[in-house]
């Protein structure tokens, strides 16, 4: 089979992994005559497709035979697609001249699982071990690590990626019981401990111990392929970040794929619930939401689709505000719609030399549209009681149907 | 008053220094705008100020004065000279993000800061090997704002064994041992045209996109346009655009579609269109394609009851590429209005599907295809019949009748005829829209009451 065409195959069957990210590497750089390649920090996206998701990296399987069945993956065991399968060399030379070129960050690496768990952990660590001894790559690397696969392996797994991910897929051992037979939420979950315990032994070890996959792990949760609600999702991720020190979780949108078993929903993928998915995963992480505040902001455990998890809260908590922008603490601040993070470091340094007044929240940044019915200024204060919660609300919908796709 | 012109950050701190030192208010210092560096000069020899010592500013101000002194905008340097000479009357002035003057820096700042990272994603090699064997690796980069310099370093750090160079209109960074120069811009010509890993990477980016959640917005926020032209995989989007389309429009139809197993069954047989679709671009059954633009397809409601069939597509058509949005259309649109049908409810396409033409003073004037060319071009109608299987089939004009009928009646007399399709869909005839605006004013109006008259009863036999 040709290159190109095991490309196409095997791109495709990578692309329902949402990850692309390549941040949270140390810095690195290449050295005259040794190597090529450097990590800042950061992550850069070198392309963007007409699905609006980012390239970063060279999203690939290793190989898309699999020897499991699980409903909601396009490369189960009895779905009639395609099949390919790169050698290990193919990976490293299309890896290098794709980087050589600036098309890319680095690799993303994952596989169906052929034979046995070890012997595709070892084909894949056999990939990166490749790239970063043979050729000195010091780009970036994020390997799929394969649930009961033995610890050494994942260990040296951990040595050459700068990421490592399990995902666990499915928001509830029930869906995954019913739409991943052969899988285990415990295998999985087990995988993710391990891999957190090895960072851990690298953090107390500290600089001289091996290198452990430095930008930690993360995982994905599949959305919409089965019933489960947004409480018990987010309920899921809280679970996840405090167990396993995840750096992230991807939410990602059920697509429907060809040939989908009859048990799986067949619509568009719910993109607008993914994006508040989002919005409400970025409260608990950056905004000092804990859980039960944010099960304020999901009203019979569901995320409003019309409005923003953060606006939700507010209309729920109204006796708080309106918030005074040039005396309220910085927790508080973080609870007011239309302030992002950025925005607030902003006021807390600005407001040392100047009372700030409407005008200057505008020249700020503050999405004023949702932030003016909650905060006051020197000169402004939002008129008392011309609306009720529900007006409010009503108000603040910006787009009252799911997101439009043209 | 006191006057330079400055191209670049150093010379701009020549000119500011002794400014500073001297006290001299922005206001009495004009930033010319200019090609070439014009050294500090002074309209009143009494006021002439010698060059001084460096004056201690702020790392932070400093860093923010060069980083926005490659802010494409003749503003900036008087901007820049507000900033340092209020800083040293406020040295809390950064702090300050609503002041307007910081305000405006910074967010020149982020502008510049955003196209050195765009810089650093963008920039696409090619790799030449030259005569010794050696490979060379060349880009062409147009960045929005001047940040040649600021972004090259990072390109020395990635690839410090390769010997590269990024050109761009305003000049050249080139990486050899070891040693990175900036030089003139050499001819474009002279960079290489294309790479063989192109067409892999091309791959690559096609099959990596889920066409099934398309979002142009989100795309064009991240890659705006502009650095298309530069992007070997920008040649692709279209193309994925289309398909995201289709994807978009099959789903739509299935949500119509109560009973999964008949949706399921559809969905095989629509995932056959992106590839049909592609069949009539590529079609060289006749000539007609070799002058068109492109092959214009049907549109509209692939579950549709009702099927118009024009003539074929016209001028405006063949530019943007879609059925009956010339005037023709427009009188079209109007006279469905009129008979209370809505297009896109409809499935709308031509009996042929290029335009054919002929020129007249400078422009394409319609000609009308020939009985071979239709006949060539039945194969894409008939396909598309068998796909959206409609009640009713409109035809619009005699061609359309040919076409869909295989009659060579005249529309007066076809009318009053009872004819089916051989999928059994009921045909109705009806005048082109276009003859309606060939016609006088008298018999334009009785052609539209006829139009409109025959395209509701369309919609009866459909209900």
């Amino acid at each position: 089979m040709e290159l190109e065409t095991k490309l196409a195959i095997l791109a495709d069957a990578a692309k329902y992994d949402a990850s692309c990210a390549s941040s949270g590497a140390p810095k690195r750089s290449a050295a005259p005559g040794k190597g090529m390649g450097s990590t800042t920090g950061m992550g850069i996206c070198h392309s963007y497709t007409p699905d609006g998701r980012c390239v970063s990296l060279l999203k690939i399987l290793l190989t898309n035979f699999c020897l499991y069945d699980c409903l909601y993956c396009i490369n189960r065991r009895s779905s009639d697609i395609p099949r390919a399968r790169f050698s290990v060399q193919e990976v490293v030379d299309l890896t290098l001249s794709f980087y050589r070129r600036n098309y890319i960050e680095g690799l993303f690496l994952s596989s169906g699982i052929i034979r046995n768990a070890d012997y595709t952990m070892e084909q894949l660590v056999l990939v990166a071990r490749t790239l970063r001894e043979e050729h000195e790559f010091r780009g970036y690397i994020h390997l799929k690590t394969i649930p009961e696969a033995s610890p050494e392996l994942v260990e040296a797994a951990g040595r050459y990626a700068d990421r490592l991910s399990v995902n666990i897929e499915l928001p509830t051992r029930e869906a995954l019981t019913t739409l991943a037979p052969e899988k285990s939420d415990v295998s999985i979950k087990r995988a993710m401990g391990e891999i957190r315990l090895k960072l851990d032994e690298k953090a107390e070890a500290g600089a001289k111990a091996p290198k452990f996959s430095p930008a930690g792990q993360s995982t994905q949760l599949i959305v919409g392929a089965d019933d489960s609600s947004d409480a018990s999702i987010m309920e899921t991720a809280d679970t996840l970040y405090r167990s396993y020190k995840l750096r992230r979780i991807y939410y990602s949108a059920f697509s429907p794929i060809q040939r989908a078993s009859v048990r799986l929903p067949n619509r568009a993928p719910p993109l607008m619930r993914e994006h508040r998915l989002y919005q409400a995963d970025w409260l608990m992480r950056y905004y000092d939401f804990s859980l039960s505040e944010l099960s304020q902001a999901m009203p019979g455990g569901k995320l409003d689709l019309n409005v923003d998890p953060k606006t939700t809260w507010a209309l729920a908590n109204r006796d708080q505000f309106p918030v005074d922008v040039n005396t309220a603490e910085r927790h508080m601040l973080l609870r007011v719609p239309g302030l992002g993070v950025r925005v607030i470091d902003r006021i807390i340094s600005s407001r040392r030399h100047r009372r700030l007044r409407y005008q200057d929240l505008k020249t700020m940044g503050a999405t004023l549209k949702r932030a003016r019915h909650f905060i006051c200024t020197v000169d402004y204060r939002p008129s008392q009681g011309e609306r009720d919660s529900d007006g409010l609300r009503r108000a603040l919908i910006s787009n009252p149907q799911q997101q439009s796709l043209f | 008053m006191y006057s330079a012109s400055v191209q670049q950050y150093v010379q701009w701190r020549e000119v500011a220094r002794p400014l500073l030192t001297a006290g001299i208010v922005p206001e009495d210092m004009e930033w010319r705008v200019g090609p070439r560096f014009e050294p500090l000069a002074w309209t009143d020899p009494a006021t002439a100020i010698a060059n001084t010592a460096p004056l201690r500013l702020s790392r932070r101000l400093v860093e923010l004065l060069e980083t926005i002194s490659c802010f494409r905008h003749d503003g900036r340097w008087d901007l820049m000279y507000r900033l340092a000479w209020r800083w040293l009357r406020h040295p809390h002035l950064l702090e300050d993000a609503a002041d307007p003057d910081v305000h405006r820096a910074m967010q020149m700042e982020n502008a510049v800061n955003r196209e050195v990272h765009k810089m650093h994603a963008f920039v696409r090699f090619r790799e030449m090997t030259d005569e010794q064997g050696e490979k060379k690796y060349f880009a062409w980069f147009e960045p929005t704002h001047e940040v040649l310099r600021l972004g090259a370093p990072f390109f020395c750090k990635r690839f410090p064994n390769m010997e590269w160079m990024i050109a761009t209109p305003d000049g050249t960074a080139l990486w050899q041992d070891g040693a990175l120069q900036f030089i003139e811009t050499p001819d474009k010509s002279s960079l290489p045209k294309a790479d063989a890993h192109e067409g892999l990477w091309r791959t690559y980016y096609r099959n990596i996109c889920n066409v099934s959640r398309i979002n142009p917005p989100a795309m064009r926020r991240e890659m705006p346009q502009r650095y298309w032209r530069n992007l070997p995989e920008s040649i692709e989007i279209q193309n994925l655009l289309r398909d995201g389309q289709a994807s978009f429009e099959q789903r739509q139809r299935e949500a119509i579609d109560v009973e999964l197993t008949k949706a399921r069954a559809m969905q095989r047989a629509l995932a056959d269109l992106p590839d049909y679709s592609g069949g009539p671009a590529a079609c060289r059954r006749c000539d007609i394609w070799r002058h068109a633009t492109q092959a214009v397809l049907g549109e509209g409601s692939n579950s549709a009851a009702i099927m118009l069939v024009g003539e074929q597509p016209g001028d405006e058509e063949d530019l943007r590429g879609r059925p009956f949005v010339g005037p023709a259309g427009r009188v079209l649109d109007a006279a469905l209005r009129d008979a209370g049908l809505e297009r896109k409810e409809l499935y709308i396409t031509n009996a042929v599907k290029h335009f054919k033409w002929q020129p007249r003073g400078k422009r394409r004037l319609h000609k009308r295809p020939e009985a071979a060319e239709i006949a060539a071009c039945n194969h894409w109608l008939e396909a598309e019949v068998s796909q959206v299987k409609p009640r009713i089939i409109v035809a619009l004009g005699a061609s359309a009748l040919r076409a869909i009928g295989g009659l060579t009646d005249s529309i007066d007399s076809a009318r009053q005829l009872q004819i089916s399709h051989a999928s059994g869909a009921h045909i109705v005839c009806t005048y082109h829209p276009s003859a309606i605006l060939r016609a006088d004013a008298a018999n334009a109006d009785t052609l539209r009451t006829h139009l409109v008259d025959d395209l509701r009863r369309a919609r009866e036999l459909a209900a």
